[in-house]
């Protein structure tokens, strides 16, 4: 039940979070990848960790039930979007920090992403097969690049 | 050989004349030197073997899989810290920038006064720190492969009239791939994983991954060997096969969390009560500047330049550029003002500062409900707090400098500053509460070296006070900030140690043979 809630609080939060709706370029987010490194973070993390992150999730739903009389999830999108940016527009390091941890898995989902990435000028692809060709040992010099083999350049779209 | 848990159909058991528990700076020169002195050693390693084929320069891969928790080790105390260490083959060494700087003399003559260390001499440590940066190939980087980034905050910080100069780092042929401490893709980084490790390996040295130690098994107030676990049994949750080794010489290289964690679990070598205390970590704190031009990160080295101006008073900048996974996660903006942000992402520039403390520290305690973890304690106090701050203010005025149209610092008050706020920023009174989201490096000191028994966990070769025959060498023994970063004094430390490991071997096979020789004169 609880691990239902919070899931659907970080699905219900992603596209809030991330704001990438007026910003074309930017791919769309993907709510279940959020969720998924979620329920990873919460198996394979510091249990504290989980915890805290799971109590601030609920909090977030309690301060929603106060104010809108429903869940987050519960609510519309556009309720939804006025209760976070109000939040967002807070000061303070307990709203600094509340917000660093409930949206941890949303951010880390998305700009992990290597389509996201290489948007951004990191083609993680593209590197890491250049530098399957460029190996270095300890008893030999690299030799120099080819002509037309110049390492690869920010290979960014924006 | 490098063993796994695939490797292994059940409990094994081992005998040799040295286990090493941890393959990190400390843990893999210990390895090498002894191998190749003809020793048989044994490496219990906690992280798993990833090489280069693994390395796909993504964060979140490495944070995973090569990171202790996941990345999210933690201080508890104002503000927290996330301590990044290693937790693989190799150690941090494995994840790291590949620095490597001496300490200073004042620093080693801070270790004669204050520690009793005068064994350990200037041309004695030169000479170690000459023989691993050869070993290493540690030299200043290609100023064609450093990056747009490193370059420009140092021609920036050189028109304040700042020192500052390109940073020497244990790479070889470095093509400035971003990535240092996602394990480096091309091999051109000598991490103990690429160099020591597999060194000793070819010298017969085989090391055991994946296998948590419990417990350092002693026999007459001697340690004998060590006895751990591997993770994982067959997947179905239940526990992995046992490891013993027999040895008689253990060497507790775990790192300034995990060494001290593991005597304090087992209630050894704290006639002092220093284990886990004196806890000293360089606090960070960075800075992304807005540019009008492209930078072009994470291309190029992290950590190519530095700014020394203010290192007398325990201030280094030093480069470190982040891919836009790891700005993101530590922008204090959510919504539309994060995707503003990050679709600016390639117009961004970093750098960071170390403060060594002057008045802050730290503990390692056990955790109160697992033997395996620990909780770290620490608070920024003090000057320590104004100095932080300062650093800040320090980065910012260069970025302004530069022509940067605002700056991100990881403040609570002025998460995004403005040329015009840096006035006022400066006239706000520190707080340490006002940091968010920071991280520190290089642990040190929890079970430091020096010459008083009472004041000290080892002494100046390493060698446990209370149990013969137990040896510490990593970061934990180093027993004050250094300064700048530590890798280069662990590895030399590790090398000077391993002479001393040597000799209680000589010593320990000459009072067997004379046992030997008394029982045979008996019969």
């Amino acid at each position: 039940m609880v691990l239902r809630i919070i899931e659907d609080t970080v699905r219900a939060m992603t596209p809030h979070v991330l704001g990438t709706n007026t910003f074309p370029d930017l791919p769309v987010p993907d709510p279940e990848a959020s969720v998924e490194l979620l329920r990873d973070w919460l198996e394979k993390g510091i249990p504290e960790f989980g915890t805290v992150t799971t109590a601030a999730l609920l909090a977030l739903n309690l301060y929603s039930l106060a104010n809108n009389g429903r869940t987050l999830p519960d609510c519309n999108f556009r309720a939804q979007a006025s209760l976070l940016e109000r939040l967002f527009k807070r000061k303070g390091s307990l709203t600094y920090g509340f917000f660093y941890i409930v949206s941890m898995p949303i951010v880390g989902a998305y700009y992990a992403r290597d389509d996201v990435q290489k948007t951004l000028g990191f083609d993680v692809v593209a590197l890491k097969e250049e530098a399957e060709r460029r190996v270095v040992s300890r008893t030999a010099s690299l030799p120099k690049n080819e002509p037309g083999e110049e390492l690869t350049e920010s290979a960014g779209t924006l | 050989m490098i063993y796994s848990r695939e490797h292994i159909n059940g409990d094994v058991r081992l005998i040799a004349e040295v286990a090493v528990i941890g393959s990190g700076a400390g843990g893999a020169t210990i390895a090498k030197e002894l191998s190749e002195a003809g020793r048989r050693v044994v490496v219990l390693e906690a992280g798993g073997h990833f090489t280069r084929e693994d390395f796909n320069l993504r964060m979140d891969f490495a944070a995973t899989n090569m990171y202790w928790y996941g990345g999210q080790l933690i201080t508890l105390g104002t503000p927290m810290f996330v301590i990044p260490q290693g937790k693989t083959v190799g150690g941090t060494t494995t994840i790291n920038s590949g620095t490597c700087l001496r300490m200073s003399h004042s620093v080693l003559k801070r270790w004669h006064l204050e520690h009793g260390l005068w064994d350990i001499k200037d041309e004695e440590l030169a000479l170690y720190y000459a023989a691993v940066e050869e070993y290493l190939f540690v030299q200043k980087g290609d100023p064609e492969v450093l990056g747009k980034n490193a370059t420009l905050f140092l021609e920036g910080a050189k028109s304040l009239g700042f020192s500052g100069g390109i940073l020497p780092r244990n790479a070889k042929d470095c093509e400035g791939y971003g990535v240092c401490c996602f394990g480096c893709p091309t091999d051109a980084k000598q991490s103990a994983n690429i160099s020591y490790i597999p060194d000793a390996v070819k010298a017969g040295c085989d090391v055991y991954t994946g296998v948590t130690v419990d417990e350092l098994v002693l026999q007459g107030g001697r340690v004998t060997g060590a006895k751990g676990r591997f993770a994982g049994g067959n997947g179905n949750g239940s526990p992995g096969p046992t490891i013993e080794v027999s040895a008689d010489v253990v060497v507790l290289a775990a790192g300034a969390f995990h060494s001290p964690r593991m005597l304090l679990a087992q209630g050894l070598c704290n006639s002092s009560g220093e284990v886990g205390r004196n806890l000293t970590i360089h606090p960070c704190s960075p800075t992304v500047a807005v540019m009008d031009e492209k930078i072009g990160n994470p291309k190029g080295v992290p950590q190519a330049t530095y700014v020394d101006e203010f290192a007398d008073d325990g201030i280094m900048l030093e480069g470190g550029t982040v891919p836009p996974l790891g700005v993101a996660m530590n922008l204090p903006y959510k919504g539309r003002r994060l995707a503003e942000f990050m679709s600016g992402y390639p117009n961004t520039a970093m750098f960071g500062g170390m403060l060594s403390e002057h008045c802050s520290t730290g503990t390692v305690k056990l955790h109160p409900r697992d033997r395996q973890r620990y909780v770290i304690t620490y608070n920024l106090r003090g000057d320590d707090v104004r100095r932080f701050r300062f650093m800040t203010e320090i980065m910012a005025e260069v970025w302004f400098r530069l022509g940067a149209k605002s700056v991100f610092t990881p403040t609570v008050s002025f998460p995004d500053m403005l040329p015009s706020d840096l006035k006022r920023f400066k006239r706000q009174k520190p707080k340490a509460s006002d940091y968010i989201a920071v991280s520190a490096y290089h642990p040190l000191g929890t079970c430091r070296m020096g010459d008083d028994p009472e004041r000290s966990v080892v002494q100046h070769t390493g060698e446990t006070w209370d149990i013969p025959g137990l040896f510490i060498c990593d970061g934990s023994i180093v027993p004050m900030s250094l300064g700048v970063n530590p890798q280069l004094t662990i590895f030399a430390l590790a090398m000077r140690c391993a002479g001393f490991v040597d000799e209680e071997l000589e010593k320990l096979a000459g009072r067997q043979a004379g046992g030997r020789e008394s029982s045979s004169d008996l019969r």
